[in-house]
């Protein structure tokens, strides 16, 4: 069982002559048995700051802490932290077996601990079939696997896992990551989740930490991520299809408070509580924000405030998306599967005050989600 | 006239066909999606229509032109690769100006020039030109890629899954702007991906190829919808349809499909298309459900229920693995909706949502032939 | 992965003093030449050994001018000409080399790209000429040669020395050029260029570091090469890796001249070392191991 905290943890290198900045202040709790993932692009620094948690890279300034005792000086062998990577690592020259086992020989386990340890793991993890095979005759999926059962069978304190589905195919990628929720579930430990797909991370997390330009954006659950985002980035990144962005203004008209298109007529009201904070701001130009699902198809043109035409229907199987011109705008609408939309097609479109998110252009954060927040509490 | 006609292609590889009898007609302008999983063939038979690799029989049509011994050169086609194979050692700028430097393009300098910018201006690249392939992220690599294709305004693109090593978030993008770029230029394209949903998207026919053997073709719509068997059905999905083994029991006009190891899961068949399950006269069969179609009810006498396994939240949808009774289903459900592990729900299938396959061919019983 | 405990400190400087020590025994006899070749020859024979003396720049002046001089009782005259030897090792190692480029470069290609029968045994025995001692065969060589007329010319000695140059230069172009990706050239070929045309335009740039290194590592072998300059070269084609023999005769042994002979022969091979530095370690793992 362990808590792992991140105290102001920055890490750089040196790279061709110049100072890199892998990770810069980042300070993060993560509870004990919590799953928490770290979401961002390429490059952004949360591979760093796995290595560093794992205690395969130094800390160039900071402290790491797991259950309030300072870590940065083990290695890591004595953090007992087990780890998944990305291209599974696994022993060519020993069995299933024999890799899932090895941490225990190792360690010198007793034989009797060691089979009842592999049973519980063959179990979990469905591999019995495949024990005696080696890593070269198993398919990506299958090498996982037993990638997580070496892992599993340690027991540690906390699993790290470094985009451990991104070399597999998609079928292989959605059964995996059902069995990683369930193996967290059962398995009750902390897991620390490394990952550029923001789907995986919204459905495997309890919170999820966004990072960008070695930067951490906002930690949060899933809901608060795509309810109450803090900034333009974690608002675009997390959500799929990404969040429709329309440069508007805002301005008051008759006692309400509305957005408008600089372009069109269009204008849609903001909630009623909200508008003595924008009128204090004083701002003029903002972003509005929708969400793809939250603009919804209506049959009665009376009902709605936006008017658009179909660019590209995009028919998936299981959803559809319609991108739409909406004056000078393009908007992308989720549309369910029995509805079927063409080309230069014309729409009504309806989006619910409280489903807006208002952005600053000049700082990028999110106005709303802050009085949104206010209102909860 | 740009059209791709493969009459009986085949690719062996010693023994191995890599490209079995390929017969397909690929339309003027037409945006034709090779799905399929790795291993299928679908590079084998880009690199044929490029003459990357020679044919091992059948005959190959560019243009109308026979085309089985003409030298890459010769065909105007133009590919991008997976791995992107951009020169090293060369400037963005000369990267995409490398085919107009090739021997019988015959252009001035100044012209090379201008078409190098128009085509950096088109796909956005305007400041990476005097950068290296080295310094760019995979979606500006996939780009120069993709300009270095166009620029030669070939008659044909050939584009192999141009999106398999891009960030998840900069894929939905860029297949957006595909679908829009293939539209303004008007070239016959044909595209390779696993994923299904780029071929949905993007494709104005798909074809579904499985051990270089091409198994359907037709516009997404209904390759999606009306698969010719289970491969396709399983590989256009996600998540995966999900596959029962039924028993048959034939009774009055009517058909009752009944799970095989629970026999709870229960389907009754009325008017056509129990008569096409009596026609076919086996006493197993396996149906397919897609996890959409699986709607969840109350957990109440008459509804079906199963346990939770795991469940997994998502934006527009949840995504829940159920234990029912020795089979695990996976059904999407509303965005609202919450389930915890080892709770039980009830759910419901229209008999009109379910795939009839043969247990052995895999063939879907209803499709038309 | 450092530990803040650290190493002990004591082990440390063990190891440190162990590696110096290690460090002078394999540079002495190159200290010590280079030494010799400053001294006196009555400096040079002195014991104990001196390390501090008046240096004196006489005997490169000798070996230089080609100079001939006295020493005790007999004089005699020869014509040492330390410089033409030196031109005969720079045009017999570079001759190898450009010899072995130009066949060694497209042979690693096709070793690398195309699958043919019995590729991997020809790549094996023309590695298998750097494992078999030259003294193995120096002797049926020699009377090759003779038979041939071979013995004492450039050409003789650029084509024996093939034996050390070629099988480098192609196993390490074949490292080299395996690593590039085949489809950089698929695309060049799309792009509308003949195979030719690619391989120079694509291949060969990239392969350059490789060429380079290759080139360095053969020319520094085939300008340290004794054995084959001795048998098979004579007076006209001696390289400078001979030189140094003529100032042994039965009057005398110049230990001075032939100091600084052997400072003037390898003095290039070091300076080529030491600025390829980079491209040297690359190129010898190249051969090793596959990516």
């Amino acid at each position: 069982m362990s808590s792992i905290t991140l105290k102001h943890v920055s890490k750089t290198y040196m790279s061709e002559g110049r100072r890199v900045e892998a990770v810069r202040d980042l300070s993060l709790d993560i509870k004990d048995g919590e799953f928490m993932c770290f979401l961002g692009p390429s490059g952004c620094g949360k591979t760093s700051t796995l290595r560093m948690i794992a205690g395969l890279e130094d800390i160039s300034n900071g402290e790491i802490y797991s259950n309030d005792k300072l870590v940065n000086y083990l290695s890591p062998q004595e953090r007992n932290v087990a780890m998944a990577f990305e291209t599974y690592s696994l022993y060519t020259h020993l069995s299933v077996r024999d890799n899932i086992l090895f941490p225990l020989r190792a360690r010198r386990v007793a034989r009797e601990e060691m089979q009842r340890r592999l049973a519980t793991v063959v179990d979990m993890l469905d591999i019995g079939e495949i024990l005696d095979r080696s890593p070269g005759n198993l398919s990506g999926g299958q090498q996982q696997r037993v990638s997580l059962g070496r892992a599993i069978i340690r027991e540690p304190d906390v699993f790290l896992l470094d985009e451990p589905l991104s070399h597999l195919d998609v079928s292989q990628r959605i059964a995996l990551r059902a069995r990683i929720k369930r193996l967290h579930s059962d398995l009750k430990r902390t897991m620390v989740y490394v990952t550029h797909d923001q789907m995986e991370a919204i459905s495997l997390a309890d919170r999820i930490a966004v990072m960008r330009f070695a930067e951490l954006q906002q930690v949060g659950t899933r809901e608060e991520l795509i309810d109450y985002p803090e900034n333009l980035f974690v608002a675009d990144f997390v959500g799929e299809p990404p969040m429709d962005f329309l440069k508007w203004e805002i301005a008051q008209k008759q006692g309400r408070m509305v957005v408008k298109s600089p372009v069109t007529n269009t204008e849609l009201q903001v909630p009623e509580s909200w508008r003595s904070h924008f009128l204090g701001l004083g701002m003029k130009s903002v972003i509005l924000g929708i969400r793809p699902h939250d603009i919804h198809l209506v049959k009665e043109p009376g009902d709605s405030q936006l008017n658009g035409t179909v660019n590209v229907f995009e028919f998936l199987g299981e959803t559809n998306y319609a991108h739409c011109s909406v004056g000078s705008d393009e908007v992308t609408v989720v549309v369910d599967t029995h509805t079927s939309l063409r080309r230069k097609e014309e729409v009504s479109l309806f989006i619910r005050p409280e489903r807006m998110h208002i952005f600053d252009p000049k700082t990028e954060r999110c106005i709303s989600s802050v009085l949104k927040k206010r209102e909860i509490s | 006239m740009s059209t791709v006609v493969f009459e009986s292609v085949t690719k062996m590889y010693g023994q191995t066909p890599a490209v079995k009898d390929l017969s397909l007609e690929i339309k003027e302008a037409e945006f034709f999606v090779i799905v399929g999983p790795s291993g299928a063939g679908k590079t084998t038979t880009l690199k044929l229509t490029a003459g990357l690799l020679p044919l091992t029989s059948g005959k190959l049509y560019i243009g109308g032109r026979l085309a089985n011994s003409l030298s890459p050169a010769q065909r105007n086609v133009a590919m991008t690769f997976e791995s992107y194979a951009l020169y090293p050692h060369m400037t963005v700028q000369d990267n995409i100006a490398n085919p107009l430097h090739s021997p019988g393009m015959n252009l001035s300098e100044s012209q090379i020039a201008s078409r190098v910018h128009e085509i950096a201006e088109m796909l956005g690249m305007g400041q990476l030109l005097e950068r290296y392939p080295r310094e760019l992220s995979g979606g500006q690599k996939q780009r120069v890629a993709l300009g270095r294709a166009m620029v030669r305004r070939p008659s044909i693109f050939l584009l192999d899954e141009p999106l398999s090593h891009v960030d998840a978030k900069v894929r939905q993008h860029m297949r957006i702007e595909l679908n829009r770029l293939q539209k303004e230029l008007k070239t016959t394209t044909i595209y390779v991906t696993h994923d299904y949903v780029e071929a949905l998207s993007l494709g104005d026919r798909v074809g579904v190829l499985n051990h270089g053997e091409l198994i359907q073709v037709g516009p997404p719509e209904e390759v999606y919808s009306r698969p010719l068997n289970e491969f396709v059905a399983k590989h256009l999905g996600q998540p995966e349809i999900n596959l029962i083994d039924v028993i048959v029991t034939s009774r009055n006009g009517t058909v009752l499909l009944q799970g095989a190891k629970n026999p709870k899961l229960q389907f009754v068949l009325e008017g056509k298309r129990a008569q096409v399950v009596k026609e076919a006269n086996c006493p197993n069969l396996r149906i397919g459900i897609r996890p959409h179609k699986i709607t969840c009810a109350p957990v109440e006498a008459g509804a079906l229920i199963g346990e939770v396994y795991v469940f997994e939240p998502a934006v527009i949808s949840g995504q829940l693995m159920v234990d029912f009774g020795g089979y695990m289903l996976t059904v999407l459900t509303k965005a609202s909706d919450r389930f915890r592990i080892g709770q039980k729900v009830g759910f419901e299938v229209s008999p009109n949502d379910v795939y009839l396959f043969d247990p052995q061919t895999g063939k879907n019983l209803e499709a038309a032939r | 992965m450092k530990h803040a405990k650290g190493e002990p400190l004591l082990l440390k400087i063990v190891l440190d003093a162990l590696l110096v020590v290690m460090f002078l025994a394999i540079l002495f006899p190159f200290i010590w030449i280079v030494l010799a070749a400053f001294k006196t020859e009555a400096d040079i024979l002195a014991w104990p050994p001196k390390f501090r003396f008046p240096p004196t720049l006489d005997h490169f002046r000798n070996i230089l001018s080609g100079k001939t001089y006295e020493l005790g009782k007999a004089s005699l005259q020869s014509n040492i000409d330390i410089v033409r030897f030196f031109f005969n090792s720079l045009i017999v190692s570079c001759g190898s080399i450009i010899v072995s480029l130009l066949v060694g470069v497209p042979a690693a290609y096709a070793i690398a790209r195309f699958k043919f029968r019995g590729r991997e045994n020809i790549a094996f025995t023309l590695l298998s000429f750097r494992f078999a001692p030259a003294l193995m065969v120096i002797i049926p060589l020699y009377i090759i040669f003779r038979k041939m007329g071979l013995n004492n010319t450039y050409i003789g000695l650029i084509w024996v020395y093939q034996l050390i140059t070629l099988p480098m230069i192609v196993w390490i172009l074949r490292g080299y050029i395996e690593d590039i990706s085949p489809e950089l050239e698929e695309a060049c070929l799309i792009d509308g260029y003949s195979q030719w045309r690619t391989f120079w335009r694509i291949t060969l740039p990239l392969a350059r570091p490789g060429v380079v290194a290759a080139g360095l590592l053969a020319f520094i072998y085939a300008w340290n090469n004794f054995l084959f300059g001795l048998i098979l070269g004579g007076s006209a084609v001696q390289p400078i890796t001979l030189g140094a023999l003529q100032f042994i005769s039965t009057a005398y042994v110049r230990y001075g001249d032939i100091a600084a002979t052997i400072v003037l022969a390898f003095l290039p091979a070091l300076i080529l070392s030491i600025y390829s530095q980079r491209h040297l370690v690359r190129g010898l793992s190249f051969g090793a191991v596959k990516a």
